[in-house]
């Protein structure tokens, strides 16, 4: 089994931690997994984006050049990476701010994750609803390992974040259950 | 006939290789002193000393305790590393003003700034002697080099760099004075300064700088009572003698 | 007891430092190896060390040469411009014999260049500043090799005096990946004594560590003394890995540290398409295992070299084959990161 999935957005829109967080629960299971995120001057404002790759074998370059998951925080980062898209790609826009009408090759996942975490007030977990459609879309990894993970990474930062988190995991993993019932 | 006394003997810090600076050069009038600085507060067994690039990176050929070499400009950074590792033991750089004052001015600064509990002897002579008289930061105005033949001219070279007052502002500098060796009464004088700078550092005030106009009758092209001269009343003129700050 | 932890390559470097026993650290931030002096400014003074944030490269590595001077397990890190400026100190170290870990995490050039990663500071690891001096050099291609190779860096430096440069770029600084560390290994020199560090002249007579020695012939001499230990190093240390060799590869790829991890899903994809390749990816690359890369192409149709640089090690490939006739080299200079597929596309045009 190997996964790759490229996470792109802007500064601030949790796009490594992102990453991190399902390399993690990726670890958590038992694969092999890199997590390489654009660095330096770009990453302060700017463009940012991550790939992570998880599999049962060897991980050889952890620059993803084929993707099987492609997620978009916004509009620009689609532009930038619909054209990775292949046949067998899951592309997850987050509707909120990725217009309908632009066409991908592959499966197209659209949830309002912006909107959604705005409702729970924390603009933050957006790319937690996120984690939430991702982890129901592809089941590669169990929901019970990426609660754990999530708790762990909260850390000190329990209590009212940790709630929000788990609300907004599970807005997530339901949106898609109920949207995309026959897709998974 | 009356029992032999010993008056006068060479200090333990100091090797059996006579010295080999020119005649009349400070270096192994500084060089002594040191060492006799260094038997007198007992703690030869406990030196580890910096060398300079100059004239004075033989100095490691005359002292009797340990001495590492230090790319030029580098000592006091070198010796801040030694210190930290050891801070039981006591550490001094001695670097000319070529290696002070020039290539190694972020050296000096940064390690000043920091309070690094280390002593620097600074060796001002006004030139860069080892590699044959050139023009160094410290060289008077108007004052003929071999690369600067019609005088230090302050409009290409801009003015002579007076170290202790630019270091005098940091909060981490303790002590600092300037002396001469040009005649006893200022050479008892250098000896209690290069004392109090290590004193200093024996009892954790900090980082002590002592700077020692320094005859080069070789460069200089003059005899050495006439360099001297010239210390009294040119050199020491733009460089003030005496101290400069003391917060010990 | 060993642990499985998803871990950022610049920490696993600062990790093994401290487990190594370097207790000794300074640094001058540069990206992308800033996590190294940042991580380090936590776990050193926990550790008991100290740790100095340099006000230069020209600083880190002076300090770390009085450290050495001392007898402290060293250490410095910088990324290919500051690295630059440590040539001096680099060939004080070498020439004073003083043993330090320095850990170059490469970037694109010449110049300020950019932060993407680059393995154009082959040339400035191998063949190094000025005077006869080399330095080990040990390339990791993943990052379970960054905290060993920084591990075992230590007691490289040690048992030679040398300075021992580990050659990652900004790939392996920034990746995260999991590692199985074996925290139960101990440094092998930590506690041997080292009778020429400059400790005062307790009982003894006042002891130096230089590099200059101006009467004539004693310098010579020095070198000579020096190309001995050059040549032990040579001998005893040559370090590579093999990947693909038994199925009698018709292609040999030689690279190392990222690349060599690129190129191995390279082989994945040209043995899909039955054609065998081989990788031979040099650990050390000084010293370079030259006589073990020219067992592995003798029955080979072509080498193929590849870098993230315009061809540096390419050279060490052809003279260690004595023979550049059958050498194709690929690089991406400027921080480009070559592609496994990229890889095979340059291969599949140049084979029958």
């Amino acid at each position: 089994m190997t996964e790759n999935i490229i996470i792109a957005g802007s500064g601030g829109q949790g796009v490594l931690t992102l990453g991190v967080y399902l390399a993690r629960v990726g670890v958590k299971e038992g694969f092999n997994v890199t997590w390489l995120p654009s660095y330096g001057a770009e990453k302060r404002g700017g463009f940012s984006f991550c790939n992570v790759a998880v599999s049962d074998s060897e991980i050889y370059s952890p620059v993803i050049e084929e993707p099987d998951t492609i997620i978009v925080f916004d509009q620009r980062s689609l532009n930038t990476y619909a054209v990775m898209a292949r046949k067998a790609t899951t592309v997850i826009e987050n509707s909120s701010l990725v217009k309908e009408d632009a066409a991908v090759a592959g499966t197209k996942i659209r949830i309002p994750a912006s909107d959604m975490a705005n409702d729970l007030r924390a603009a933050k977990v957006a790319n937690i609803v996120i984690a939430g459609a991702y982890i129901a879309f592809k089941n590669i990894f169990k929901t019970q390992t990426a609660e754990t993970v999530m708790t762990e990474m909260l850390g000190s930062k329990a209590g009212e974040m940790l709630e929000k988190n788990i609300a907004a995991f599970a807005g997530g993993m339901n949106y898609i259950k109920e949207k995309y019932r026959n897709r998974i | 006939m009356a029992k032999e006394r010993v008056i006068y003997k060479k200090p333990e810090s100091l090797t059996d290789v006579p010295f080999t600076y020119c005649w009349g050069c400070g270096h192994s009038m500084a060089h002594k002193l040191i060492a006799e600085i260094i038997d007198e507060l007992d703690m030869r067994e406990k030196v580890i000393a910096v060398a300079p690039v100059g004239c004075a990176v033989f100095a490691y050929d005359f002292w009797d305790f340990d001495v590492t070499e230090a790319a030029h400009g580098r000592a006091p950074v070198v010796a801040t590393a030694i210190k930290r590792v050891h801070p039981d033991k006591f550490v001094f750089c001695y670097q000319g003003d070529g290696d002070l004052a020039s290539i190694g001015m972020a050296e000096t600064i940064h390690t000043a700034n920091r309070g690094e509990n280390i002593s620097v002897i600074f060796i001002n002579n006004t030139n860069y002697g080892m590699t044959g008289g050139q023009m160094a930061p410290t060289s008077l105005i108007s004052q003929v080099t071999t690369t600067s033949p019609y005088g230090r001219d302050v409009k290409n070279a801009g003015y002579p760099i007076k170290m202790l007052e630019l270091l005098s502002p940091l909060q981490g500098v303790k002590y600092l004075e300037r002396v001469k060796l040009t005649d006893v009464p200022s050479i008892v004088k250098a000896k209690k300064a290069i004392k109090k700078a290590f004193v200093n550092q024996l009892t954790n005030v900090g980082f002590s700088m002592v700077e020692v106009l320094s005859a080069c009758p070789a460069n200089w092209k003059k005899d050495p009572v006439k360099a001297n001269k010239w210390i009294d009343e040119e050199v020491s003129e733009y460089f003030p003698v005496g101290k400069i700050k003391d917060i010990t | 007891m060993s642990e499985k932890e998803l871990i950022k390559g610049n920490y696993a470097v600062v990790e093994a430092a401290i487990d190594a026993g370097c207790r000794f650290y300074a640094g001058y931030p540069i990206t992308p190896q800033n996590e190294i002096p940042e991580y380090m400014s936590h776990m050193m003074p926990e550790a008991g060390g100290t740790f100095i944030q340099a006000e230069s490269e020209l600083i880190s590595i002076n300090l770390v040469f009085g450290a050495a001077a001392a007898g402290a397990r060293a250490m410095t890190t910088s990324s290919s411009p500051g690295i630059s400026l440590m040539q001096e100190g680099l060939s004080y170290m070498a020439g004073c014999e003083l043993p330090a870990v320095i850990v170059n995490v490469m970037r694109g050039g010449p110049g300020l260049g950019n932060i993407q990663p680059s393995q154009a500071d082959y040339f400035q690891a191998v063949k190094p500043g000025h005077g006869d001096y080399h330095m080990i050099t040990l390339a990791p291609h993943n990052l379970n090799e960054m905290y060993d190779y920084t591990f075992g860096a230590f007691d490289l430096a040690d048992r030679y005096r040398n300075p021992v440069i580990i050659l990652a770029d900004g790939l392996l600084g920034q990746l995260m990946e999991n590692i199985e560390l074996d925290r139960t290994k101990k440094p092998e020199l930590l506690n041997a004594p080292k009778p020429w560090a400059l400790t005062g002249a307790r009982g003894r007579h006042g002891q130096r560590i230089l590099s200059l020695l101006m009467q004539p012939g004693v310098l010579e001499k020095h070198n000579f003394k020096l190309k001995e230990k050059w040549d032990l190093i040579t001998k005893n240390e040559q370090k590579f890995e093999l990947t693909n060799m038994d199925s009698n590869p018709d292609y040999l790829i030689v690279a190392f540290g990222t690349v060599a991890r690129v190129a191995k899903g390279t082989i994945q994809k040209a043995s899909a398409d039955g054609i065998k390749v081989g990788l031979f990816r040099p650990i050390t690359l000084w010293p370079y295992p030259s006589e073990a890369l020219k067992e592995a192409a003798k029955n080979v149709k072509k080498v193929f070299v590849f870098e993230m640089s315009l061809g540096q090690m390419v050279e060490d490939v052809k003279l260690a084959l004595g023979d550049a006739s059958k050498i194709e080299f690929y690089g991406r200079p400027g921080g480009g990161v070559p592609a496994a597929g990229e890889l095979y596309e340059f291969i599949k045009k140049r084979v029958k």
